[in-house]
């Protein structure tokens, strides 16, 4: 009982100790009531502050929403950006990809060989043992010791081949030979990686008619290469060393650490040239 | 009996400040003796009794003398506020005082009411203390002194 008449007391206490506030705080009320039911100048002039001030804050209210809008539509076009720019990445690879492989298709068209195209499905990159794996093996009739080429030219020979997958050695490897011949002035030579110089020319003499551009193919008396598939261009020739041969280097035509679809060479049309010793 | 007492001061001071004080005015200013019984009545009977007074004693004079109704209570209800501020519970009558607590009754006064009355005009608020706040107060002032020396019981006399 006591407790309740404390509680229903208070709220009275708290009224009139502070009744000069409540009164002042109604006087102002109906003061202003009646003020501001005035069509008088100065309250015309204080409802446009009023207006204004409200339009202002509106206004910020609104840039401010805006703002937030403006982030969100920010994040989303960054979110769209990055979606077309994937797309973008594959659609960019679709169509490197697309030419690779019409220049494949035409290459497949003109080359008399029968091809089986291949895809690098993996990459040893090793200094003095570079291989690739491909996608294709026994089951295709892939067998060991087959031209590997692409459209650039010669890219190496089959390896080792197991029933779906085969390894290929590539031009650029130290074991790696091939039979060649300088193209235009019908020069032999053996084609060899070097890991200090890189893809060179060997076994050609001295007085022999070779000159930096000059096309090196594969030659006809390679047991494993078609002739004239395309090795490289004659890079430099020198002859400062003691033996009877020149130091001939080359560019290699088929960039090696870009291959991404190659040619197995299935069948070679008979040349009736004897095989030679060096592949 | 004290609330017609103070009713008839009130009617009393309204016919005063719209009849007679019109005849003093200085440049355009007037004192206000209404303002004086609404500090009258909160020195003597506290901010309540003033506050209602000073507001219903301003709607009169807002209906017979000011254009913007309700104005002047809203001036009147603030002058009585801090006249009941100083009532006699809180500080001790000398004449420095009662003249220090007309002072700053009036100037509350007239700073919310030329305040509000200037708005939208080209009067700035400095301008407005100058021209009309600080005369205005101090002439209410002066007539607060005349009014002590005739009737000096009367600002912080008996209840």
């Amino acid at each position: 009982m006591a407790l309740r008449e404390k509680l229903l007391d208070k709220p009275n206490e708290f009224l009139v100790s502070r009744r000069d506030y409540f009164t002042l705080i109604l006087a102002i009320v109906v003061s202003l009531i009646f003020i501001f039911n005035s069509d008088q100048p100065q309250i015309e002039a204080v409802r446009s502050w009023f207006i204004e001030q409200a339009a202002g804050l509106q206004q910020r209210v609104s840039w401010y929403r805006g703002l937030i809008g403006l982030r969100e539509e920010s994040d989303r076009l960054r979110q769209r950006a990055t979606e077309l720019m994937l797309e973008n990445g594959t659609l960019r690879e679709a169509l490197l990809e697309n030419h690779r492989l019409r220049r494949l298709l035409e290459f497949r068209e003109r080359t008399p060989q029968r091809l089986l195209s291949a895809r690098v499905i993996a990459k040893l990159e090793q200094a003095v043992n570079r291989e690739m794996e491909l996608d294709v093996g026994r089951r295709h009739g892939v067998e060991r010791n087959m031209p590997v080429v692409t459209p650039a030219g010669l890219a190496g020979k089959i390896l080792a081949v197991r029933e779906t997958t085969s390894t290929m050695q590539v031009i650029e490897n130290l074991n790696f030979k091939a039979s060649a011949r300088v193209l235009r002035s019908r020069e032999f030579g053996i084609v060899e990686f070097q890991e200090r110089t890189g893809l060179i020319l060997t076994s050609v003499a001295k007085n022999s008619d070779v000159t930096p551009g000059d096309v090196v193919v594969t030659s006809e008396i390679s047991a494993l290469f078609p002739q004239g598939i395309r090795i490289g261009i004659v890079n430099t020739v020198t002859d400062d060393n003691p033996s009877l041969f020149r130091d001939i280097t080359l560019n290699p035509d088929v960039e090696v650490s870009q291959l991404e679809e190659v040619f197995v060479v299935i069948s070679t049309p008979p040349t009736g040239a004897p095989a030679d010793s060096t592949n | 009996m004290r609330f017609v007492k103070y009713l008839l001061l009130f009617l009393s001071l309204l016919l005063l400040q719209t009849t007679l004080l019109p005849l003093m005015s200085i440049g355009g200013l007037v004192p206000d003796i209404v303002l004086i019984g609404v500090i009258i009545l909160g020195i003597r009977q506290g901010a309540v009794a003033a506050i209602l007074a000073g507001c219903l004693a301003g709607f009169a004079e807002d209906a017979f003398v000011t254009r913007l109704f309700g104005l002047s209570s809203l001036a009147n209800a603030f002058a009585g506020f801090v006249a009941g501020y100083f009532s006699r519970e809180k500080v001790k009558y000398n004449l420095q005082v009662t003249l220090g607590v007309v002072l700053a009754t009036a100037l509350v006064h007239d700073v919310i009411y030329f305040f509000i009355y200037t708005l939208g005009t080209s009067v700035g608020f400095f301008r407005m203390l100058l021209r009309y706040v600080v005369p205005t107060s101090f002439y209410t002032l002066i007539l607060a002194f005349i009014v002590h020396s005739v009737w000096p019981a009367g600002l912080w006399g008996k209840r």
